[in-house]
């Protein structure tokens, strides 16, 4: 394993997620007609929130001291296991499934247990809010994973791409097609996008990830909108190196690398602006329909499982 | 790259089925249906390139003329008529729904079809999608209780018996298809004509609200 390539690999996540955040924010934007703020606006709010004073209640306990830290440093750490540009340059014990769920379902519980510490109405709320979908996309996450999984006999992110790219397109490109299916719908419930949750409301009848940070403020404050933009970097890595890994480098030679980066890049893109262009063009959900569409992705999964199976 | 297309783009087909059973509103399912067709007609498009047959060729173009552009014309202007917003609700929940569904492809995977989907042809990985289309279509025309949704219910198993013949292998002439094509789009136009007139006589298309059918 090249070390060095296992570190460029795992900045990228950090360093670029807040660029998606803002290729997701321009899009929306030209959708309604605006001319919207530059796409490395994420940066400059994140720089101002780290220079800003910030307030904690003095009810808070170590819970939502540390909360933030502990987010980021998860997302930092998953990043290590998310194979971006090499497979040869992950750390296969952090990269396998179960593994990645476990930590995702981590992070929302310490976010939620946040969420409930200063004892607000809207933290509570939305903590409580936060949980019931969590629980509810888990079993969609496992098993949209898990069809991969089987079908190539790895468990591991960097083997299931390795595995899955020398397979034939024809064998596998219906369970792979409707697992991703059912992993976008995870996506979208996760990271907290439409038709899920408003990334951009604080109206107290519909949010669900601002109303558990809503007691937040300055420095604790960029670090979780920072660990909330790597993580959904992180859902678009997997979903575009997973679902689709053909010409993802498996080797830390030069050049299969930099066509893996490009690539990549060209992957990310795609998938941040399916995000973009669907929020700008469903509307949110109800919360009562939401689990059935957490159910459809679930389903999905098993279908997936079932035609790899067969 | 033409088997992979292929099989693509039955996977495509199948995922459509599921998203028409999960629609509620009239207006994209008829869209979804035009997607559907666009697909099929793709596949045709893609056989006729494979064998150089002109005659198939022709009948993917009188397809995609038909059931992409005029058909769904005709439907957008039922809907707009009668203000068929949301006519496509189901007898049976969503999860429930899908839980069929996926009993459904289990099905088709098995034994019981096991003479159609162990058929010798060179795209015999995609035979037990094309079946779980069938089927699941014909679930979808059962499960809907509006009559604009059970006609695209219909029109859905349609397409699917086409792109599973397709892949089995059967094709008609020319003069057939391009008769099937015409039957179907008569008997859409009847269709809809049928359901203006139920709409007039009922005020409602919703199957269970029609309780008078004495009068």
């Amino acid at each position: 394993m090249n070390i060095a390539l296992l570190i460029i690999q795992s900045l990228l996540i950090p360093a670029f997620s807040p660029l998606i955040v803002g290729v997701i924010r321009k899009i929306k934007a030209k959708f309604q007609n605006r001319q919207g703020a530059s796409v490395f606006q994420p940066y400059r709010d994140l720089m101002k929130l780290f220079n800003k004073d910030e307030v904690i209640s003095e009810n808070a306990s170590w819970i939502f001291r540390y909360t933030p830290y502990f987010l980021f440093a998860l997302t930092v750490a998953i990043s290590f296991g998310v194979p971006t540009i090499s497979t040869d340059a992950s750390l296969s014990y952090l990269g396998d499934f179960l593994v990645f769920v476990y930590l995702i379902a981590f992070g929302a519980f310490f976010l939620a247990l946040s969420g409930l510490d200063t004892s607000s109405a809207f933290g509570g709320m939305g903590s409580s809010r936060e949980m019931t979908v969590a629980a509810l996309t888990e079993g969609g996450f496992i098993f949209s994973l898990f069809s991969v999984s089987l079908l190539t006999g790895k468990s591991d992110f960097p083997n299931m791409i390795g595995a899955l790219s020398s397979m034939p397109v024809s064998d596998i490109i219906a369970p792979v097609l409707i697992a991703f299916i059912a992993f976008y719908i995870v996506l979208l419930a996760e990271c907290a996008r439409y038709p899920f949750d408003n990334p951009a409301t604080h109206l107290e009848l519909t949010m669900i990830h601002e109303a558990m940070i809503l007691e937040y403020s300055g420095k604790r404050l960029a670090l979780i909108e920072w660990a909330a933009a790597n993580k959904l970097l992180i859902f678009i890595s997997l979903a575009a190196n997973i679902f689709f890994p053909w010409q993802v480098a498996n080797t830390s030679e030069v050049v299969p690398v930099i066509v893996s980066l490009l690539l990549f890049a060209v992957k990310v893109f795609v998938l941040s602006a399916s995000v973009a262009v669907l929020e700008s063009t469903i509307a949110k959900l109800r919360f009562f329909r939401l689990p059935d569409l957490l159910m459809t992705s679930l389903v999905l999964g098993m279908i997936s499982i079932v035609l790899t199976i067969i | 790259m033409i088997v992979n297309s292929l099989y693509f783009l039955e996977t495509l087909l199948f995922i459509t089925v599921i998203v028409l059973q999960l629609m509620n509103e009239s207006r994209t399912s008829v869209m979804i249906y035009a997607a559907q067709s666009f697909i099929v007609s793709l596949m045709l498009i893609i056989f006729s390139f494979q064998e150089n047959s002109s005659g198939l060729f022709i009948s993917a173009l009188a397809m995609l003329a038909v059931k992409v552009v005029i058909m769904p014309i005709f439907f957008f202007k039922l809907i707009d008529r009668q203000k068929l917003k949301f006519a496509t609700t189901s007898y049976l929940s969503v999860p429930m729904t899908l839980i069929v569904i996926m009993l459904i492809v289990v099905l088709a995977n098995s034994s019981v079809f096991r003479s159609l989907t162990s058929m010798p042809t060179e795209y015999s990985s995609a035979i037990p999608i094309a079946l779980s289309g069938i089927l699941a279509s014909l679930f979808l025309t059962i499960n809907k209780r509006g009559a604009l949704s059970q006609i695209i219910g219909i029109l859905t198993l349609e397409n699917c018996i086409v792109s599973f013949a397709s892949i089995i292998g059967l094709k008609q002439t020319l003069v057939l298809e391009l008769g099937i094509i015409f039957d179907i789009f008569v008997w859409s136009v009847i269709a809809t004509v049928f359901i203006s007139m139920m709409y007039k006589h009922f005020g409602s298309l919703n199957i269970t609200q029609i309780t008078h059918l004495k009068d």
